[in-house]
């Protein structure tokens, strides 16, 4: 198994804001991270495929550059974290972000790529990564 | 399951010196390292965990930082490894053996993540990575 991890990076305003929450409790918990603000938020994208068939490429480069530009580009680009995955309720947490962006491209990716790792670097104090739910072994995980 | 990675960063002073070897074995086996010296290290620990269905957060990050600043931070933090800290009286501060004390330190002291990785770097070309013994 080869592992190739491809770097992208969108300027996204975001807030912390649960809207079942008062407005108390959503400054209680969130602290000032409840005000609007914005990250360059960094996301690198782990894929592996095993490369002992006569393809010398994990994936074509320009599969995971046009799943970035069309999938991930549109919503994210000096987008709005809060909305941008249309999902209901949503509070756009380091750990939420990481698990909608696996959701977003895993169903993109070539039938043969498996997904292997999203990790999105919000700042350079904070980073999350997510490997599905099915954690692997971290010998099969470099990035962990 | 979530990894969420902090970083943080102290500065310390130590000096890599065995008592129970003569000061020519210590000078071979650390060479410049004997000599009383200082690091700006960068600490980067990761915990695992299931985010918080209502906050979305595995741990709050001022909560993490605050565990990590009274186990780990404020012990090391702008002090001589080898006299100031009980354990590296007897133990050699080398970069390994402070990323397993970081290690012992936090394991189980954070609420609802489990310790899965801790990475201590002494400058940019060279760090410990410590997994814990069971991993």
């Amino acid at each position: 198994m080869v592992y190739l991890t491809f770097v992208c990076a969108f300027n996204a305003i975001h807030r912390l804001w649960n809207t079942e929450l008062s407005a108390e409790d959503n400054i209680e918990t969130y602290g000032e991270c409840a005000n609007g603000h914005g990250h360059l938020f960094r996301i690198e994208i782990t894929v592996a495929r095993d490369i002992t068939g006569e393809n010398p490429v994990v994936v074509e480069r320009r599969a995971i550059r046009d799943i970035v530009d069309s999938v991930l580009a549109p919503k994210l680009r000096h987008g709005n974290m809060d909305t941008a995955f249309s999902i209901d309720n949503f509070v756009s947490t380091g750990e939420n972000v990481t698990r909608a962006i696996w959701q977003l491209i895993k169903c993109e990716l070539p039938k043969d790529v498996a997904l292997v790792a999203v990790k999105v670097i919000e700042t350079p104090k904070n980073s999350f990564v997510y490997c599905g739910e099915n954690v692997p072994q971290r010998a099969s995980v470099p990035i962990l | 399951m979530i990894y969420l990675t902090r970083k943080m960063r102290f500065c310390a002073a130590h000096r890599l010196y065995d008592p129970s070897l003569s000061p020519e074995a210590n000078r071979d086996r650390f060479g410049e390292c004997v000599n009383l010296h200082g690091h700006s290290y960068t600490l980067e620990v990761t915990f695992a965990g299931k985010p918080d269905a209502k906050t979305g957060m595995v741990i709050h990050l001022s909560d993490l930082d605050a565990i990590a600043r009274e186990r780990v931070v404020s012990i090391l933090d702008h002090r001589n490894l080898n006299e100031d800290v009980e354990v590296f009286k007897q133990v050699v501060p080398t970069i390994e053996m402070l990323a397993k004390f970081v290690w012992d330190r936090l394991e189980g002291a954070v609420p609802g993540a489990r310790l899965h990785h801790v990475r201590l770097l002494e400058d940019d070309s060279m760090f410990a990575d410590y997994y814990g013994e069971t991993d």
